[in-house]
């Protein structure tokens, strides 16, 4: 026991001391960098890179091959189903392009400015998923060389919020999805845009959802109800979609309502995002 | 000249224990992060990390831990440098505990790992359930699942490792 100890005495401190200063000069490269990478870990991720985008390929043709081969029933079921909703939302599109010109002769009559917004996309593929049990993340195979930066929003070829740019290096960047722990979103909340925050949970991130909560005084929420992004805080243009509401419970002092968003966005099922470099919205 | 200099068998065997230790890198990051069940994967870099010290001694193990810990906190997206501080304690004190107090066999590298396992999950949760206002029985469902996959790949790690360990490198 006497040598263990002296054992530990004599490497123990000296190795305590290694991993303290590599520690104190990782953790200072860090924070120093501000999100984007340090030296060290651009050069790893790059070297992962070619190895995560292939097993992201192949597991995606796997998944094919297994949808194929026991879920066709279901696949063509699904497919019935998509042709009915394309032919609802085609009479609905001839609708609103009436509405549209309506609409056009209102604000032309009016003397009313258009609302428009405007948005600088950069597609990426997604060629890699979360290796971690306690966070929910992306990779895209495109950063900086593509003008992609820390705290650029996320979104899917529907508007739909998939999160936010946490990590960027060169030829990669890591994305927070919307159900991470650390996502952090200003929102709107139904048609009363009552303003409101949606956080990430980790009990909630398990399930796939997300929390809402700091709802303003008096206002309400309720199930079904449809969040969409407040554009305060510069990071997320107005007026995406995050989610909708599945659950609203009381805190646990119960004095204000939270709500469980179930994001519109799948994280899951991906395979290419929009990086939103650069917008304008005009209200 | 210089080749007299260096220990070959143990720079060969540095190399062999790198390489089983990007195996194990490649196959957590690559495979087994995609077998979800029960809302968590297996985490297998712990084990390959006490089979260093287990089988190399203490400073071995704290050696490669603080590399793979590096490493980890890269491409795990931890928060700060976790794994870095982690590892090689779990690197040292495994080898530690068998040049002194244990022996080489399967069933104290099975505890050790478990512990080794156990350990890095609390310290993944620690921020949960300390800092965050969630479900703590969440966080200790997936601490305690992802230790649980990752009990069979003590085995396949064991024997691989005790084979390089036994290997005559020297020639």
């Amino acid at each position: 026991m006497n040598n263990f100890k002296n054992y530990c005495k004599k490497y123990g401190i000296r190795l305590a001391v290694a991993v303290f200063i590599v520690a104190v000069i990782s953790g200072t490269a860090a924070s120093r960098s501000s999100g984007s990478v340090s030296v060290a870990e651009n050069a790893v991720m790059s070297l992962a890179m070619p190895a995560r985008s292939a097993s992201t390929g192949i597991i995606g043709w796997l998944e094919n091959i297994y949808g194929y081969m026991f879920r066709y029933d279901r696949l063509a079921e699904e497919n019935e189903e998509l042709k009915q909703r394309v032919t609802e939302l085609e009479n609905k599109l001839r609708e609103a392009k009436e509405v549209e010109a309506e609409n056009e002769n209102f604000r032309r009559l009016f003397g009313l400015r258009d609302k428009y917004s405007d948005f600088v996309f950069e597609s990426a593929k997604i060629i890699g998923r979360g290796t971690s049990n306690w966070n929910s993340t992306l990779t895209i195979g495109k950063g900086s060389e593509s003008g992609i930066e820390v705290g650029d929003c996320v979104i899917d070829s529907s508007y739909n919020v998939v999160g936010q740019i946490s990590e960027v290096g060169n030829g990669w960047a890591t994305i927070r999805s919307v159900i991470d722990t650390d996502i952090n979103i200003g929102a709107l909340v139904g048609d009363t845009g009552s303003a409101a925050m949606v956080i990430g949970d980790y009990a909630l991130m398990k399930q796939g959802l997300v929390k809402l909560t700091y709802l303003t005084a008096g206002a309400q929420v309720f199930e079904g109800d449809t969040l969409l992004t407040s554009g305060k805080g510069g990071s997320f243009p107005r007026g995406l979609v995050i989610g909708t509401v599945t659950a609203v419970y009381n805190d646990a002092g119960g004095q204000a309502e939270d709500a469980a968003v179930a994001p519109a966005a799948d994280p899951d099922s991906l395979t290419q995002v929009f990086v939103v470099k650069d917008f304008t919205v005009v209200e | 000249m210089l080749l007299e200099l260096i220990n070959l068998a143990k720079l060969r065997r540095g190399f062999i224990y790198a390489g089983i230790v990007l195996l194990v890198l490649l196959i957590q990051n690559l495979a087994l992060s995609q077998i979800v069940i029960l809302n968590a994967s297996p985490m297998i870099i712990p084990i390959v990390v006490v089979a260093v010290g287990f089988f190399e001694g203490g400073v071995w193990g704290g050696v490669y831990g603080l590399v793979i810990g590096l490493v980890c906190d890269m491409t795990l997206n931890e928060p700060g440098v976790m794994m870095t501080v982690l590892f090689p304690i779990i690197g040292f004190f495994s080898g530690a505990l068998t040049m002194f107090v244990m022996s080489r066999r399967l069933m104290p590298f099975f505890c050790v790992c478990t512990c080794a396992l156990l350990l890095t999950a609390i310290c993944q949760m620690f921020r949960f359930i300390v800092f965050a206002e969630t479900d703590v029985i969440f966080a200790v469902l997936t601490g305690a699942f992802q230790t649980l996959w990752s009990l069979p790949f003590i085995f396949a790690v064991y024997y691989p490792c005790r084979t390089v360990s036994r290997l005559d490198l020297s020639k």
